[in-house]
């Protein structure tokens, strides 16, 4: 008679991080949805607003750094980069600011929070073994 | 916060960059202001819970501007300048509580094109200031 013993912990990491993934890239889809959302009215009157800036919002593949799983949102335009730091403009001779990413991302922590939570939870509950695999 | 402690808050914080900048503004400059100057601004404050929530801190954004190429080591000066100024800083008095720095980081704006002034280069410096009301700082405090 004997007894074998075999440890599950590096499948059990897998599922973890798979589902931490799934959870990271909720929660990217709701900060790229709010951000999308307060642009829509463009950065000043709304009346150049070309789509442009909407449609260059995205996010990038998560990924493992330190031990933790990190997701960004962004966007290649620079010109989102100074109104949201603000510049001095040359032709209304003045200092302007006007925020868009930060305050969505505020508002939109507590849902994609949330996102986080249920994404990961359904990612590992269906990335289960199988009774008969036992 | 109350108003109060918001207002002494500014003026304390304003009187540290001050020192280092002189042509200093919370939120917006004036219209025509000449660089070399900062921009002053609280990120949203946050409470750990305790003590019912009167334990806050917060990120403190500091901007600051130049014309390149006349002021770019005046730039690099200023911004040690701040760097130090912050570097373990804390501030205690009778009338507010207790206030003091934790980490902080700097980076260079990237040059902007039109409509920005494609002349002038900035610094963004984000301090984390702790800030705990009077009567959280000493058992003596009525």
């Amino acid at each position: 008679m004997s007894a074998t013993w075999h440890s599950r912990r590096p499948e059990f990491e897998r599922r973890l991080q798979a589902a931490q993934i799934a959870g990271v890239v909720a929660m990217q889809q709701v900060v790229v949805n709010a951000v999308k959302r307060a642009l829509r009215g463009g950065y000043t009157t709304g009346d150049f607003v070309t789509g442009l800036s909407l449609n260059s919002v995205s996010r990038d593949t998560p990924r493992e750094v330190n031990g933790e799983i990190v997701g960004r949102v962004g966007t290649p335009l620079a010109y989102n980069a100074y109104w949201e730091l603000g510049h001095y403009n040359v032709f209304t001779r003045r200092y302007e600011r006007v925020e868009k990413w930060r305050p969505a991302m505020e508002e939109s922590r507590d849902a994609a929070r949330a996102a986080f939570v249920r994404a990961a939870r359904r990612a590992f509950a269906a990335s289960a073994p199988s009774e008969a695999a036992d | 916060m109350t108003s109060a402690t918001v207002t002494a808050t500014r003026d304390i914080l304003n009187a540290v960059v001050q020192g280092v900048v002189p042509r200093t503004y919370w939120i917006k400059p004036p219209d025509s202001v000449e660089p070399p100057w900062a921009l002053l601004r609280w990120l949203p404050l946050e409470s750990s819970g305790a003590e019912h929530g009167e334990r806050e801190e917060g990120d403190l954004e500091i901007l600051l501007y130049a014309r390149a190429p006349r002021h770019l080591d005046d730039l690099d000066t200023l911004t040690e300048g701040l760097r130090q100024a912050f570097l373990q800083w804390r501030h205690r008095d009778g009338a507010g509580g207790l206030l003091f720095s934790k980490r902080q980081s700097w980076a260079d704006l990237p040059p902007f094109s039109e409509p920005a002034d494609r002349e002038l280069v900035g610094v963004r410096g984000i301090v984390r200031v702790v800030l705990w009301p009077r009567y959280l700082t000493s058992v003596l405090t009525p």
